[in-house]
């Protein structure tokens, strides 16, 4: 399949939305009203919340409290998971909640739930029932019947909201077990994924070089070393080994070039990607990507251009204690990358060169200032760099 | 610009871009509320950020890497995300005339795929972005972008 096999489905070309749902949007956008979902409407606010729970994480109080919250996921009775499933398959259909959570409700929450990962849990669990008739106006209750969270009609209390939030994570806790289930079982099938404790290999894998398992330790190991982080079990790793197309046109020079990815808490968490040869166990480039570091483009050209020394000195700092690099004998270069002829201002590209012919490009996120790729050239030199879609600038 | 040329602007864009930015949206979401309220807050922050283009493809652009993030925010916070049976896809369509057994087999299994996968699809092989210009949209490096091709290629081969 090449990208000249365009997927030419008439199911999908034909897809339209309503003119009612056009219409609906365009009086909305011009009075300014935003969803009613509210989880949606605030998940940035969310979304950074989690974010900063996921930097905290490394605080030993911090971390006794997720084993608080572990111990109590991995403590759900068979009967009560079985409730979560359930309720996980009827709610498919629905709107889930009966009504949208108040500005205040929604602010209570995401104070909550940062005391609920601290280790704050509801005294009691949400009430699960069979039909609507059994709640009452101002019970919370998930009601079998409909699928649905009924809430009550007045303010959530904190007691209340501590048991949605409960719910929530154990919805997930159960279908993550599902699905872990699911992607084992999935695996095992796949030619693409190998699972590093088996020691077994794809069966076209390489007769030389690296094997999946020292692929494995050495990812870890530069994972490590790059960001500082400690892969362990609770990692999903996956790794391909590059053919065809994609070999003949990024990577004509080796033989073996491994694809790792190592995941965290579903598809659109954060995650790390390797590329590595395994001809000469040569890091290729490594990523931290994830939802924290893909930022929108919210700064102007000019305000993201002022934060460029102070990236500077975030890269000089960490090529020093990295990379082993003395700012005084290298070149260091940056650029921002352009998209369709407009510069992307939420990262700026830094490019080292040093006496030796060795380049590293390093990826700085403008608005958080983290380094979150770098990638190791071996012939880039003043004259190519700016052959791309960054144009770069040689630094004071 | 005046709210006048403002709101002019914005129902000239969601006119000429909500069919385009549904179907996408719909691919990954599976739910016509659902990706209502999606496209509904990206041209909410169309309208607020006011963006300058240098091109109706630069627009475009902008506004499927906006959709995708909405949509990435809300499967983020929407684990238990509804998904309508594909029998009911058929009320929103015009015309079916074209459309076989096979075709509902590709989209069940376009559906199949998890968000990563499905996203690349759906900007490379549905719309017919490049490598570069999909990773980008998902602000993903291109050498991730591929490789989840090449993920996806491996699932989906068996339907071509």
């Amino acid at each position: 399949m090449s990208h000249n096999d365009r997927i030419n489905n008439p199911i999908i070309s034909n897809l339209t939305m309503s003119e009612e749902m056009k219409m609906n949007i365009l009086e909305n956008c011009k009075k300014g009203r935003r969803t009613s979902d509210n989880l949606f409407r605030y998940s940035k606010v969310l979304a950074t919340c989690l974010a900063l729970f996921c930097i905290c994480i490394s605080g030993l109080g911090v971390r006794a409290a997720i084993s608080a919250v572990d111990e109590r996921l991995q403590n759900m009775s068979e009967e009560e998971k079985n409730d979560y499933m359930e309720m996980n398959i009827l709610g498919a259909d629905a709107d889930i909640y009966t009504r949208d959570f108040t500005e205040s409700e929604v602010e209570r929450i995401l104070v909550l739930q940062e005391e609920y990962k601290k280790g704050r849990f509801p005294a009691e669990t949400i009430s699960i029932v069979e039909t609507v008739a059994d709640v009452g106006d101002d019970e919370l209750a998930v009601v079998k019947e409909d699928g649905k969270i009924h809430l009550p009609q007045g303010e959530l209390t904190d007691e209340q909201l501590l048991q949605l939030i409960d719910y929530d994570e154990k919805t997930r806790y159960t279908m993550d077990i599902v699905s872990e289930e699911y992607d084992t079982e999935s695996e095992t099938t796949e030619a693409d994924t190998t699972d590093a404790d088996s020691g077994e290999t794809d069966a076209d894998g390489p007769t030389n070089g690296m094997d999946i398992n020292e692929t494995y330790d050495f990812s870890i190991e530069m994972v490590k070393k790059y960001f500082g982080v400690d892969i362990d079990d609770s990692w999903e790793f996956s790794a391909v080994q590059n053919e065809g197309e994609v070999m003949e046109v990024n990577y004509p020079e080796y033989k073996v070039v491994y694809d790792v990815i190592f995941e965290k808490n579903g598809p659109v968490d954060e995650g790390y990607h390797l590329v590595i040869c395994g001809d000469n166990s040569q890091l290729i480039s490594i990523n931290h990507s994830g939802y924290v570091t893909a930022p929108d483009n919210t700064l102007s050209y000019d305000e993201a251009l002022a934060r460029v020394p102070q990236g500077k000195d975030t890269v000089v700092n960490y090529m020093e204690s990295k990379l082993d690099l003395d700012a005084d004998t290298v070149k260091i270069y940056s650029g921002f990358n352009s998209f369709m002829d407009q510069v992307q201002t939420d990262f700026c590209y830094f490019m080292i060169l040093d006496d030796a012919g060795n380049g590293y490009r390093i990826r700085w996120i403008v608005e958080t200032d983290e380094i979150t790729e770098i990638k190791f050239y071996t012939d880039k030199n003043e004259e190519n760099i700016n052959n791309g879609s960054v144009n770069y600038t040689l630094m004071e | 610009m005046s709210n006048k040329a403002r709101n002019a602007d914005l129902e000239k864009t969601i006119l000429e871009y909500s069919d385009f930015l549904f179907r996408i949206c719909f691919l990954i979401l599976k739910n016509e509320q659902d990706v209502g309220d999606v496209i509904q807050e990206t041209f909410i922050q169309y309208m607020k950020k006011h963006p300058e283009f240098n091109n109706e493809e630069h627009k475009k652009a902008w506004l499927i890497k906006v959709a995708q993030n909405k949509c990435k925010d809300f499967l983020r916070f929407h684990k238990k995300h509804s998904c309508i049976p594909l029998d009911e896809v058929e009320d929103l369509l015009v015309d079916l005339r074209d459309a076989t057994p096979t075709h509902k087999a590709q989209l069940e299994e376009i559906w199949e795929l998890d968000y990563k996968l499905r996203s690349v699809v759906i900007l490379y092989y549905v719309e017919g972005y490049s490598i570069k210009e999909t990773a980008n949209m998902l602000s993903i490096s291109e050498s991730a972008c591929k490789k989840r091709l090449e993920r996806a290629r491996k699932k989906l081969k068996e339907m071509f």
